[in-house]
Formats: structure tokens, sequence, C-alpha cells
């Protein structure tokens, strides 16, 4: 299961993505900006087992994408939210 | 992705995305009346009697929960002495937890190694002190403690030693008119730069007008501001700014309150009221037999939109912008928000002249 790192609070503020620190941690002290794709995996974290899962949950909300391009890239974005510890793998 | 981060952050943030949508963005909130201070210039009457009725925790943390929902990012909580309240840890983790920005604004005195082990683990967006004077003795004066200067000199001490973020500032007064440069001095000795130095006395909120004998003169207060080397390179650097000069859109559209209290914050009060600014206590909303929006919308209609009539000389006056036009202040002192406090327009003429005779000499020395 892959759930957002509790020392963080993912908000939406009038179409503005945030993850706001909410403990110490090693990872940020400061609030986090999403970008839109960045918005989608956080957003979508907690309906897949792993990276793969979610890398395609997050290629289902991209109509006109080429998966064999764009896939992996979000693969390897995951993998490193996963390996910053931002996402929880369990 | 990227972090945000440095001074000012949220302000431009929130102004960068948020500037044409009226919500609450950022929030203070009064917890309790109680404070173990009394002092003299203080606005807040409830310290002062002992018949007070405030909110609950449940339903503090109800307004937190309303308050996220209509998109708070940064919230303050004051009192009252805010760290007197008996669930202050919880209420503080609460609004963490939601993702809230939380400063806490205090006295300091009460500050102990718990606060501390609280905002290391939690931190907050900022501890602001009000500092009050450089010595015992002005203490005692203002807040009728005279272990409270030690107390706060303590506090400071954990909150360097502990790297947590603070903010020191300071309420100029005649009682601690003396201690001013000193205090400077050793707000600068704790690295922070173009502190707060406010001299905005006011009645308390019940109507009283007492504290107002602590205000100085405007003349003392730019002699103060003038002979601080900091504070004036900040007041030359703003008299070469062009836009001082030019009228404000609100100014310009003829708003009662030009500041715009009310467009992207909320006050709410230890007894449940929503007020558009802290100084705005009347008209303010009743929240705890009403309901949020309908009460921004009330404060919306008598604050953000709420037109002058044509008689209000601040709309027209060339000091507007160096005099801390408040109509919310001028209503609490003279009755009526058209009808400026003569401290604000003294100032704001000694202030215009000083602006006005520094960019003067820039033009002559050109």
């Amino acid at each position: 299961m892959l759930f957002l790192n509790n020392d963080f609070v993912y908000r939406e503020i009038h179409g503005v993505h945030l993850l706001i620190p909410v403990k110490k941690n090693a990872i940020s002290d400061e609030t986090i900006f999403l970008n839109e794709t960045a918005a989608l995996i956080f957003q979508l974290c907690s309906y897949a087992k792993n990276g793969h899962m979610l890398a395609l949950l997050v290629f289902e909300k991209f109509t006109d994408a080429d998966k064999e391009e764009v896939l992996p890239e979000l693969e390897d974005y995951i993998q490193n939210l996963i390996s910053e510890e931002l996402i929880i793998e369990r | 992705m990227e972090c945000l981060s440095g001074e000012q952050k949220w302000s431009q943030f929130i102004e960068q995305h948020f500037a044409d949508i009226r919500a609450p963005f950022t929030a203070g909130m009064e917890l309790l009346p109680d404070c173990n201070f009394k002092c003299i210039h203080c606005y807040a009457a409830s310290d002062r009697c002992n018949t007070i009725s405030s909110m609950t925790t449940e339903q503090i943390y109800k307004i937190v929960d309303i308050l996220v929902e209509h998109g708070c990012l940064e919230l303050y909580f004051t009192g009252g002495e805010c760290l007197l309240h008996k669930d202050f840890f919880e209420i503080y983790i609460y609004a963490k937890k939601k993702g809230i920005l939380v400063s806490v604004l205090t006295n300091g005195s009460l500050i102990n190694q718990k606060h501390i082990e609280l905002w290391l683990e939690y931190p907050p967006e900022l501890i602001s002190i009000s500092l009050y004077g450089a010595s015992k003795d002005t203490y005692e004066k203002i807040t009728g403690c005279r272990e409270g200067y030690r107390q706060v000199m303590d506090a400071i001490s954990l909150l360097q030693k502990n790297n947590i973020h603070f903010e020191l500032k300071i309420i100029g007064m005649r009682q601690n008119y003396e201690d001013i440069p000193e205090m400077r001095n050793f707000i600068r000795g704790c690295g922070q730069v173009n502190s707060i130095l406010a001299w905005d006395i006011r009645p308390m909120n019940n109507g009283d007008c007492e504290p107002i004998i602590c205000r100085v003169t405007p003349a003392q207060s730019m002699k103060i501001e003038l002979q601080d080397p900091e504070r004036r390179a900040f007041l030359e650097h703003l008299a070469f700014d062009e836009k001082r000069i030019a009228k404000t859109e609100r100014q310009k559209g003829g708003y009662l309150y030009p500041c715009a209290a009310g467009y992207q914050f909320v006050f709410i009060t230890y007894d449940g009221h929503m007020q558009s600014y802290v100084k705005a206590v009347d008209p303010r909303y009743d929240l705890l037999h009403g309901d949020f929006d309908e009460g921004w919308k009330y404060l919306g209609e008598e604050y953000v939109n709420r037109k002058a009539s044509t008689n209000f000389k601040c709309l027209t006056c060339d000091k507007f912008r160096y005099c801390g036009q408040c109509s919310a202040a001028f209503k609490s002192e003279t009755g009526d928000p058209e009808t400026p406090v003569p401290f604000y327009c003294e100032r704001g003429e000694l202030m215009k002249k000083f602006m006005e005779n520094i960019s003067n000499l820039r033009i002559s020395q050109q």
C-alpha cells in the first residue's frame, strides 16, 4: 500500500496544490508547491499498491499522452518520491 | 515541485495566486480572554473583568475546521495570553495537523521547555513576542508584573538556543519611550532587522478610552524612528519609491475601509465573533449563533464593499500613504469611521514632510 508521509498534509486551495509539513522531518521544512501531475500522484497514491500501479492510475488521467514515453517517466518520478519517503510504501 | 521559502513568502504567494479571490486565507483567533499581564495600554477589556465566557475547545476545533474548508493557510493564535489556555498544546497540534501554518502571538513570559519541545516537533510559522521594556521597572509599570522582564528574557534565550523562529515587536508608549533605543538594540542583537515598532495605542474594545493616555505624541514617535539608524534607512528607502504618492485603488474607489479589511482575513474573538480585522469590533458577526458563510458575506458588505460618504477626508488626503489610516480605529476612538483621530493626521504630516525632504534632497544632488 502507498500513502502520503504523515509528516505532511496535502491541500488543494482554489486550484493550488500544496504539501504542507506538519512535523519536523528530514525531507522539507518548507511548504511544497505541486504542479498538476504531482498533485495527481498525491491524490491517487492511497488507491495504489505500488509505484507501477500509481503510475498507471495517474496515466489514465492523461487522455492524449504516449504511454510508452510517459509511463516510464511517471514511474521514475514516483519511485523518487518513494525513495525520498514523501510517499511511503508498506 | 518547488518549495516556498523566505520572508514574506505567504503574503506574496497569496497575492500571486489568489489576488482576485475573497477568502479567509489568513486568520487570527483569540483562544481566551485571560492574561497573566495587566497591561495599561491593552485594548482587551476582557482581562480586567471576571464575567467573561469564552469558546470551548470543541468550538475552537470546529472553527479551525471551518477555516480550513474555506482555504485558510495561515492562522495565528492570540488572547489574552494564548499560552494560558488549558488545551493550548492540543489546539496548536490540531491546527498543524489540518495543514495550517500556525503562528503564536504571546507576551512570552510563560514559554517553557514544554513549549520548546512542542515547537521543535511541530515547528511554528512564527512565535511573535511583544516586548514592553528594557528593564524590570518598565515591565512592572506597563504589565503590572515585575518578574515579567526576566521571564521574557529567559524565554528569548530558550527560543534562540533551540533555533525556533521568533520575532520581537515593540508597542511604543509613554511608559517605555525612554527604553525604545535599548529595546531596538536588543532586538538587533537577536539578529532581527527592521522589526516592528508600532504606536497604535487604541481604546479598549468595550469603548473605554483609558489606554489612550499611554500614547506618545506624533513628534516623539517620529523622533525615535529617525534616531534609529535601521528605521531611518528603511524610511529613506521608502521615500524613493514613487508609488508612495499614488492613491491606492480602494482610496480611488471611495471605500470606507481603504485597507480592504475583511477581504482575505478574518479575526475570531474569544467569544466566537467574526471580525474583519482585530480593531474592527463594530459591526461584527456572532459565529456561535450563526453560519460562517453568512458572517463572511456580512463582513464583506459592512467592510469590503462599504462606500464612504463624500465628506470622508481620508480619500482625498495627501497624507494617506503616511499616516497608517485605519477607519476601524477611528470608529473605536471617535465613534465615527470617517472622523480621523488627530494622532494619525499629525504623524502623517510629519512623515510626509520627512519623505518629501529626503526625496527633494536627492533630486537637488542629481
